[in-house]
């Protein structure tokens, strides 16, 4: 298999009028071909800037990103027009990620008549194949998206970024607006669509149930920079960082007589604006040594690609 | 249960968007109103020559300041003038002034008001800045510079209260735009390749649609009345001329006891400037698709 997208020292920053805000400090990682990676970390911690940055719809800071082994860091107008067929999203809001002015397979057919690959009959054929795939009824077709429930217009969203057959998808949050009997559809329609398609995503949320059941690996972001990042299965059964491990024990489970462990993360989340040197949990970290507020911890593969950012385990 | 009966309609039939527009318009009873009165005033302009029964400037010294009669539906004037064929040849230049000096500033606000709320930057700035200046003055001071200058009469005036009415507008469009231009759906446009022009057109101005009408139908109004305060100060239309606006104020020193030498345009200005806003109204919730029931 081969790597899909690959980031190396991926960086974003912002300038806002308080300093530099570090949205994304140096994330790597990598994708195969077909598969999925979970991006999870909570609110603020530039998972949804890392996405956005990775299909080029931000411009990155620093660093490197590699599309089917292509370097596409630096490239032209064209040949991102280009990429951009071949790179989708998914977005968040189901409710703000549609035009309300265009009625659902005038959403769906947009890609198509901007690629301007198909003609009349064959737009309305593909549409038609598009919204069966993803589930959502013919009948469908003509109305607005402000008659549909979250799910459906979610499914909208899907179809329209299937349109084109991308290879890649960036999901970024997309089951967080929805109820929980619907969350669950539409992950079984994304697992789906890998099965069928071969289509490799990222996906990124802060439910880890969510990331578990959908992704091959998990990458735990906090503060703009990977903390942890392996197989879905060593993630859960061995997780390393004090950050990851505090995350599982919040997790709840489905069992009267679990004794409950949970490890409490004091304080709130940093600003990302200016951070100082060091580990970017330390100041929340239960295990910080004063070597964890003079040093940045460098990525450590800790063997079978387990790699964790920590100074417990240097 | 009337109501499941609309909610069963398949949704499969294709109607084109102009009629699901009029559907929606139809709904409103008050906007069919103003429009039928609308229509109603373009034709009597359209037949003008038959309407009127007297020619616009037929003067008559022995029928000076006669009340609204049968002969005279609404009387006549300080120069025996009769008011309503006076009403009907005037109703035009209302008309014509109203639309047109709302269309253009539309046109350049609209255009202006999109590219700066959209792209932002240094020239979105330096372009506030100017529209500052201009919403400074009062619209009437604006145009009358402009007449001014340009030389008086009926295009030029018209062209004036357009200008002056464009910096109002390029302020509420671009404060649409801006909003509108912050979504989601806008990143999901670029993602998907489509082109500036295709998002603005497409995306952006039909979701900032309500304030722009809003703002354009008010300003039909206001063109009216600016349009006839031109007029009275000798820089729109001259005198003989039927215009609402001037026969308004022609008709001021005769006020307390000829009344309706100055309240038959007055009301009619009215009724025109009220008509127009009850269409925007209705076309503003028309092109919002959430309206359909």
């Amino acid at each position: 298999m081969s790597k899909k997208i690959e980031t190396k020292n991926l960086k974003k920053y912002f300038q806002t009028p308080l300093g530099t805000l570090h949205a994304v400090d140096g994330v790597s990682f990598s994708v195969e071909e077909g598969q999925t990676i979970g991006v999870v970390g909570e609110s603020g911690c530039g998972k949804s800037t890392l996405g956005r940055v990775v299909i080029k719809l931000l411009d990155h800071t620093d660093g490197e990103i590699f599309f089917d082994g292509e370097n596409i860091t630096h490239v032209s107008k064209a040949r991102l027009r280009e990429l951009r067929w071949k790179m989708q999203m998914i977005f968040q809001d189901p409710y703000a990620s549609v035009n309300p002015r265009m009625t659902v397979s005038q959403i769906i057919a947009e890609p198509l008549k901007i690629a301007g690959r198909l003609d009349k009959a064959a737009l309305d054929g593909r549409v038609a194949e598009l919204m069966e795939t993803v589930g959502l009824d013919a009948r469908y077709s003509m109305t607005y998206p402000h008659e549909l429930d979250g799910g459906r217009r979610q499914r909208i969203s899907i179809a329209r970024a299937l349109a084109l057959n991308p290879s890649f998808i960036v999901c970024d949050e997309p089951v967080s607006a929805l109820d929980v009997s619907i969350q669950a559809q539409i992950l079984n329609l994304i697992k789906d669509l890998q099965d069928r398609f071969g289509t490799t995503f990222i996906f990124i949320s802060h439910n880890l149930a969510v990331v578990k059941y959908i992704s091959h690996s998990i990458m735990v972001m906090y503060l703009g920079v990977s903390v942890e990042q392996c197989s879905t299965e060593e993630l859960f059964k061995n997780p390393l960082h004090p950050y990851t491990r505090a995350l599982l024990s919040a997790v709840p489970v489905a069992d009267i007589h679990y004794e409950k462990k949970e490890i409490p993360i004091k304080g709130e989340l940093a600003s990302p604006i200016n951070p100082p040197e060091g580990c970017r949990f330390a100041p929340r970290c239960s295990h910080a040594s004063p070597k964890c507020f003079q040093q940045t911890p460098q990525s450590k593969d800790m063997g079978g690609g387990h790699f964790v950012a920590c100074h417990l385990y240097t | 249960m009337t109501f499941q009966k609309n909610k069963a309609a398949p949704a499969q039939k294709k109607e084109s968007q102009l009629y699901e527009i009029w559907k929606r318009f139809r709904r409103s009873k008050l906007a069919v109103g103003g429009l039928v009165f609308i229509i109603l005033l373009v034709l009597v302009v359209a037949f003008q020559g038959v309407i009127a029964p007297e020619g616009v400037n037929d003067q008559n010294y022995d029928n000076m300041f006669l009340s609204p009669s049968l002969r005279h539906l609404f009387g006549t004037d300080q120069y025996g003038r009769d008011i309503f064929s006076r009403m009907v040849f005037g109703t035009k230049y209302t008309l014509t002034m109203g639309v047109v000096a709302s269309t253009i500033s539309a046109v350049i606000g609209v255009f202006l008001g999109a590219i700066t709320g959209y792209y932002g930057g240094r020239m979105d700035n330096l372009l506030m800045r100017v529209v500052d200046i201009f919403m400074t003055l009062p619209n009437i001071l604006l145009a009358l510079v402009m007449t001014a200058s340009f030389g008086p009469g009926f295009v030029n005036t018209m062209i004036a209260v357009g200008i002056a009415g464009a910096p109002a507008m390029t302020r509420v469009t671009r404060a649409a735009v801006m909003d509108v231009g912050s979504r989601e759906f806008i990143e999901a446009a670029v993602s998907n390749n489509a082109s500036d022009l295709r998002i603005i057109l497409r995306y952006v101005l039909p979701n900032a649609i309500a304030p722009i009408i809003v703002q354009y139908t008010m300003y039909v109004a206001t063109a009216i009345l600016t349009g006839s305060s031109l007029s009275f100060l000798g820089l729109g239309l001259q005198p003989p001329a039927p215009e609402w606006g001037a026969m308004l104020s022609a008709g001021k020193p005769y006020m307390r006891d000829s009344w309706w030498i100055t309240t038959i345009p007055g009301i009619f200005i009215m009724l025109v400037v009220l008509a127009i806003n009850l269409i925007g109204d209705g076309l503003r919730d028309a092109l919002d698709p959430k309206q359909k029931r």
